[in-house]
C-alpha cells in the first residue's frame, strides 16, 4: 500500500526585475496538496494533459523527488508503515522512459550489481536473477551487452531492474509511450499478473482505451490538483459517456469553464 | 552513511568507468605509451642528431686558397684533435653548386689591398695570412650550418698549430703570452642537483595535467555522462541517499586519477632515468639515480593529495552540465586555470613559502619544484598537504549541496560558463554566472601573482597599480563581453543617508572587535613571522609622503577591490545563491585574496563587514567608504606610530588587560548593533518587495 499525504510541490524561477535591484521569485505548485491511497492488488491510472504534474507527483512517490510539503507512506508486506525515503525506495519499482539502463554491462552484470545496492546477499541475487530472466524469457540475451539490444530486448530487461528486488509496489511513468504494439502489450500484461500476485501498481498514461481496460481506478490531474477521481466505469456513468476518451474530454471541459468562472 | 551502499556504488562506478573506452585510454595509454615514447625518442633523436653531427663528413670547397695542402695536412694528421670530418674538394662554381647541396660550404681567399698575396712572413719572421678567409654556407640548411662549424673547428685547429709556430720563432713562452691571467671556474652543485632543477621545472606542469587528465574524463562520464545516457534517474531509484551517491562517485574518481597519477609517475621516472643515463654515456659524468628516491616518493604522497582535490574540483564543474559536450565546454577553462598555475615554477622569484603554501595548483607545482632541488622542509610539505587536503573536503562538501540540489540533477543545464559562447549570442543586461565567476576570479588572482612578480621586480613599490589594474579591468573586460548591466551588477546606487550612517558604525564596530582579535593571534609564534613580512612589505612605502601613501594604499584598493570583490564577485554569487551563502563565499575569498596566515580571519571578517554593507544599503559606495577608512586608518598609525606613541595619553608599553578587553568587547558589540540597526529594511517594506 502507498499513501499520499496533502503532498505538493513548489518550483521556483528566480527572475530579476529591470534594474537588478531585486529578485524576484517566481513560484508555481506542479503538484499542489494531492492526497490518495493505492492499496495491494490494485492498478491505480494517473491520467491528464501535458504538464498537470503527473511525473512530479510519481518522482515524489519514487522518492526521486523531495516534496515541498506533505509526506508518502507506505506499508510493507510485513505491516510496517515507512516514512523514510531510503527505506520507502528499497519497496518500489519505479520505471519510466527516463530510466535509462547502464548500457555497458550486460542484463545479468547490472542486475548483480544492482542487488548489491539493495544489499541482498548474493544467493538471493542468483536465484533471483535466473527467476526474472525465465520469466521474461531473457535467457538468449541476458549476457549480452544492453547497448547491443533490441528496442523490445531493452524494455524486458528495464522491467527486469524493477524486478530485482521483489518490490511490493510498482510506479510506472508513462511505460507504454513510444513502444511498439508487442512490448507495449507486454508492459500491460505485465502489469495485469503483478496485480494478480496481490501488488500495487501506480502508473501514468495518455493511452485512455488501455487505461479503461487496465485500471482499477482513475485519478485524473490537472495543473497539480486531482481534478476527477474514480473507476472509469464510474467516470463514464457520471458524464454519461461510452467510453473513457470521452469522460476524459468532459471532465477538462467542465475544469476549462470552472476556471474562466473564476477568473469573471 | 551505509558503507556498504558506498561500497557498492563505488563498485558500479568503478566497473562503469573501466567498460569506457576513453577513460582508459587517457589513463593508461597517455601516461605508459605516450610520455615514455615522447622523451625516450626525444633523447634518441637528440644522441642521433648529435653523433650524425659527428660522423659526417662535410665537403667543403677550399677556392684558391693559399696553403691548402696544409690544411690538408691537419685533416691528416691531427684528426684526433678535430670534432668534425671535412673533405676539402675541388669547385669551379661553389655558389651554385652550394645551392644545389653537392658542397655543404666553401672557402674564399681576399687578398689585402697592399697587393702582397698569401701568406707572408714580415721582418721578425712571424708568418700569417695577408687578407682573410671568407667562409660562406647556407644558414637555413642544417647541415650546412654544421659545416660552418666544421671548417671554424678547422681553421681554428691550423690557427693554433701557426700561433705556435710563430710564438717559437720569437723565442718567446707560450703559456705567459697567450694566457696572461690563467682561471679555471668550478660549479660546486652536484650533477644531481642541476637535473633535479631542470626536472623541477619541467615536472610539476606534466604531473598537473596528467592527473588532471586522469581526472576529466571519469568525472565527466560519471557526472554528465550519466545524465546524457540517461542512467541517472535510474539511480535515483535506488535505496540510497544523495550524499552517499556522490561519496562514492567522488572515491571512484579519485581512485582513477590516483591510479592515472601514479602510472604517470613510474612511467615519467622511468623515461626520465633513462634520459639521463643515456645523456651521461657520452659525457664523463655519472648520475646517482637513487639520490631522487626521496623527491619521487614525496612527490607521489603529494600527488594523492592533489589528485584529490584536482576530482573534487572536476564534478564540482561536471555536475552543472547535461551532456558530455557541455561538460567538455566547461573542463576546457579549468584545463587552462590549472596549466596557469603549474607555470609558476617557470618564474624565477616565486618561492614555496608560507603564503605560496596556501594558492592551491601554485602550493604543488613549488613544493614539487622544492623537492627536487633536494630541499625537504617538513613543516611546508605538512601545510601543502593538509592545504591540499582541506580545499579537497571543501570542495566535496560544495559538491555535496549541488547534489542535493533538484534544480540541477533535473535541470537541462545551467549554462554557468557563458565566456565560451560568442559575444553576439549574449543577452544584454545578463548577469555572469557562477561558473564565469570562479573562472575570472582564478584568472585575476593568478594574473596579479604572475604579473605582480615581475611588476614588483621592476617598478618597486609602483607596482601596486599593475596589479590593482588586473582587478579592476579583467572583470570589466568580461563584463562587456558578455553585455553585462554594470550598474546593476556593481550596485552602483547612490545609498541613502541612514545607510551610510550605517556602515560608518558597523565598521567602527568591526575595527574595534578585529583590533581585539589579532593581539592574541600576534603574540602566536608563527603569527609573529608572518606579520613582520607585512610590516617589512610596509615599510618600503613609508619614505612617501602621506598623501600618496593614502592614494596608492587606500583609496585605490578601496575602490578597486571594492569593484572586485563587492561588485563583480558578490554581485555574481547574489544573483545565483542564497543571500547567507553569497556572503559567506564573498568574504572568505576576500580573506584569501590578502594570502596571509595572520590576515585570513581578520580579513575575512572585514570583508564580512563590507559585504554586509553593500548587501543591505545596496549601493558599493557604503562599502568603498568603510574600506578606505579602514586602510586610511591603518595607515596613519603606521606612519606616525613613532609620534603617536610620544603623545601623552598613550602608554605603548603597557599590556592589555581583561578590563581592556571588556572594554573594547562592549564598544565593538554597542557599534556593531548600531550598525546593523541603521542597515536594516522594515519588514512590511521587505515583504512588498518581494
Amino acid at each position: 500500500m502507498i499513501k499520499a499525504v496533502n503532498l505538493s510541490k513548489k518550483f521556483v524561477k528566480h527572475v530579476a526585475d529591470k534594474k537588478g535591484k531585486t529578485k524576484k521569485t517566481e513560484e508555481f505548485l506542479a503538484v499542489n496538496d494531492i492526497s490518495f491511497t493505492v492499496g495491494e492488488g490494485e492498478i491505480v491510472g494517473i491520467l491528464g494533459p501535458n504538464g498537470a504534474g503527473k511525473t512530479t507527483l510519481l518522482r515524489m512517490l519514487g522518492g526521486l523527488m523531495e516534496p515541498t510539503s506533505g509526506a508518502v507512506c507506505i506499508q510493507s508486506a510485513d505491516g510496517e508503515e515507512l516514512r523514510d525515503v531510503v527505506e520507502i525506495k528499497r519497496h518500489i519499482g519505479y520505471l519510466s522512459g527516463n530510466t535509462k539502463l547502464y548500457h555497458r554491462f550486460s542484463t545479468r552484470e547490472m542486475l548483480h550489481m544492482l542487488g548489491e545496492i539493495y544489499q541482498m546477499p548474493k544467493d538471493v541475487i542468483e536465484r533471483r536473477t535466473e527467476e526474472i530472466f525465465e520469466v521474461l524469457s531473457m535467457q538468449e540475451f541476458g549476457d549480452n551487452r544492453i547497448e547491443k539490444l533490441s528496442t523490445g530486448q531493452t524494455q524486458r530487461a528495464s522491467i527486469a531492474r524493477c524486478l530485482i528486488h521483489d518490490p511490493e509496489i510498482y510506479i510506472f511513468d508513462e511505460p507504454t509511450l513510444g513502444l511498439d504494439i508487442m512490448s507495449a502489450d507486454a508492459i500491460v500484461r505485465f502489469m495485469k499478473e503483478q496485480k494478480e500476485r496481490k501488488k500495487t501498481v501506480l502508473y501514468s498514461t495518455h493511452y485512455l482505451e488501455e487505461a479503461q481496460f487496465l485500471c482499477d481506478r482513475i485519478i485524473m490531474i490537472d495543473k497539480g490538483r486531482i481534478i476527477a477521481k474514480g473507476s472509469p466505469n464510474e467516470l463514464m456513468e457520471a458524464y454519461k459517456v461510452q467510453d473513457l476518451r470521452s469522460a476524459f474530454h468532459a471532465i477538462m471541459d467542465a475544469q476549462n469553464e470552472e476556471t474562466e468562472e473564476m477568473a469573471e | 552513511m551505509n558503507i556498504s551502499a558506498v561500497k557498492a556504488l563505488f563498485k558500479k562506478e568503478i566497473s562503469d568507468i573501466f567498460r569506457d573506452k576513453k577513460t582508459l585510454f587517457m589513463m593508461i595509454v597517455i601516461p605508459l605509451v605516450l610520455y615514455p615514447l615522447m622523451i625516450v625518442g626525444m633523447t634518441l633523436l637528440f644522441s642521433t642528431i648529435i653523433a650524425n653531427q659527428e660522423e659526417t663528413v662535410y665537403k667543403v670547397a677550399f677556392c684558391d686558397v693559399p696553403a691548402r695542402e696544409e690544411f690538408q695536412r691537419v685533416l691528416d694528421d691531427e684528426k684526433d684533435d678535430l670534432t668534425y670530418k671535412v673533405e676539402i674538394v675541388e669547385s669551379k662554381h661553389p655558389e651554385k653548386e652550394l645551392e644545389e647541396g653537392k658542397i655543404h660550404a666553401y672557402v674564399k681567399y681576399k687578398p689585402a689591398k697592399d697587393g702582397k698575396e698569401g701568406f707572408v712572413t714580415d721582418e721578425k719572421g712571424v708568418v700569417y695570412l695577408n687578407g682573410q678567409l671568407l667562409v660562406t654556407y647556407y644558414d637555413a640548411d642544417q647541415m650546412s650550418s654544421a659545416a660552418r662549424k666544421a671548417v671554424e673547428d678547422l681553421i681554428n685547429q691550423y690557427q693554433d698549430n701557426l700561433r705556435k709556430r710563430n710564438l717559437e720563432t720569437l723565442k718567446l713562452g707560450e703559456d705567459a703570452l697567450l694566457y696572461p691571467v690563467k682561471y679555471k671556474t668550478a660549479g660546486i652543485s652536484s650533477v644531481e642537483e642541476n637535473i633535479g632543477s631542470s626536472l623541477g621545472q619541467m615536472i610539476p606542469m606534466m604531473i598537473i595535467i596528467s592527473i588532471m587528465l586522469g581526472a576529466i574524463y571519469p568525472a565527466i562520464d560519471v557526472t554528465a555522462g550519466e545524465k546524457e545516457r540517461g542512467t541517472l534517474e535510474t539511480l535515483l531509484t535506488l535505496p540510497v541517499s544523495n550524499f552517499e551517491m556522490i561519496t562514492s562517485k567522488f572515491l571512484a574518481v579519485s581512485v582513477i586519477a590516483c591510479v592515472s597519477a601514479l602510472l604517470n609517475m613510474i612511467s615519467m621516472s622511468g623515461a626520465c632515468i633513462f634520459m639521463v643515463t643515456t645523456l651521461a654515456e657520452g659525457e664523463s659524468f655519472h648520475v646517482d639515480v637513487a639520490s631522487f628516491l626521496p623527491a619521487a616518493l614525496l612527490t607521489v604522497v603529494v600527488m594523492l593529495a592533489f589528485a584529490l582535490f584536482v576530482t573534487a574540483v572536476c564534478l564540482c564543474v561536471c555536475v552543472f552540465a547535461k551532456s558530455f559536450k557541455e561538460a567538455n565546454n566547461y573542463s576546457t577553462p579549468i584545463m587552462l586555470v590549472f596549466m596557469f598555475g603549474s607555470f609558476v615554477t617557470m618564474v624565477p622569484k616565486i618561492e614555496l613559502d608560507a603564503k605560496t603554501a596556501l594558492i592551491p595548483i601554485v602550493n604543488v607545482s613549488l613544493l614539487i619544484k622544492k623537492l627536487f632541488s633536494f630541499k625537504y622542509d617538513y613543516t611546508l610539505i605538512a601545510i601543502v598537504l593538509l592545504m591540499n587536503i582541506i580545499y579537497a573536503l571543501l570542495t566535496v562538501m560544495i559538491l555535496g549541496r549541488i547534489y542535493n540540489s533538484e534544480s540541477v540533477l533535473f535541470s537541462e543545464g545551467l549554462g554557468s560558463v557563458k565566456l565560451i559562447r560568442p559575444r553576439s549570442s549574449m543577452k544584454k543586461g545578463q548577469f555572469p554566472g557562477i561558473g564565469d565567476a570562479v573562472f575570472m576570479s582564478c584568472i585575476s588572482l593568478l594574473l596579479m601573482l604572475y604579473l605582480g612578480m615581475a611588476a614588483s621586480a621592476k617598478m618597486g613599490i609602483w607596482s601596486v597599480f599593475v596589479t590593482q589594474g588586473i582587478l579592476l579591468f579583467v572583470p570589466l573586460l568580461y563584463g562587456w563581453y558578455i553585455k553585462t548591466d554594470f550598474r546593476a551588477l556593481y550596485q552602483l546606487w547612490i545609498p541613502k543617508g541612514k545607510h551610510v550612517l550605517g556602515c560608518f558604525a558597523l565598521w567602527i564596530g568591526t575595527f574595534i572587535g578585529i583590533m581585539m582579535l589579532s593581539y592574541p593571534l600576534s603574540q602566536m609564534r608563527t603569527m609573529k613571522e608572518s606579520a613582520q613580512a607585512v610590516e617589512e612589505v610596509f615599510a618600503a612605502y613609508m619614505d612617501q609622503p602621506f598623501w600618496v601613501i593614502l592614494l596608492m594604499l587606500a583609496l585605490m584598493p578601496a575602490i578597486v577591490e571594492e569593484c572586485f570583490f563587492r561588485g563583480f564577485l558578490f554581485g555574481t554569487l547574489r544573483n545565483r545563491l542564497r543571500p547567507v551563502v553569497a556572503i559567506l563565499i564573498a568574504s572568505a575569498v576576500f580573506g584569501i585574496y590578502h594570502m596571509s596566515l595572520i590576515k585570513f580571519f581578520t580579513t575575512s571578517l572585514l570583508g564580512l563587514a563590507f559585504v554586509y554593507a553593500a548587501y543591505r544599503s545596496k549601493s558599493i559606495f557604503c562599502s568603498m567608504l568603510m574600506h578606505f577608512c579602514n586602510n586610511g586608518i591603518s595607515l596613519f598609525v603606521s606612519k606616525y606610530a613613532d609620534k603617536i606613541e610620544k603623545l601623552p595619553f598613550i602608554d605603548a608599553t603597557a599590556k592589555a588587560t581583561w578590563i581592556d578587553f571588556v572594554v573594547f568587547g562592549l564598544a565593538a558589540v554597542c557599534f556593531i548593533a548600531l550598525g546593523v540597526w541603521l542597515l536594516r529594511e522594515k519588514r512590511d517594506k521587505m515583504v512588498e518587495e518581494s
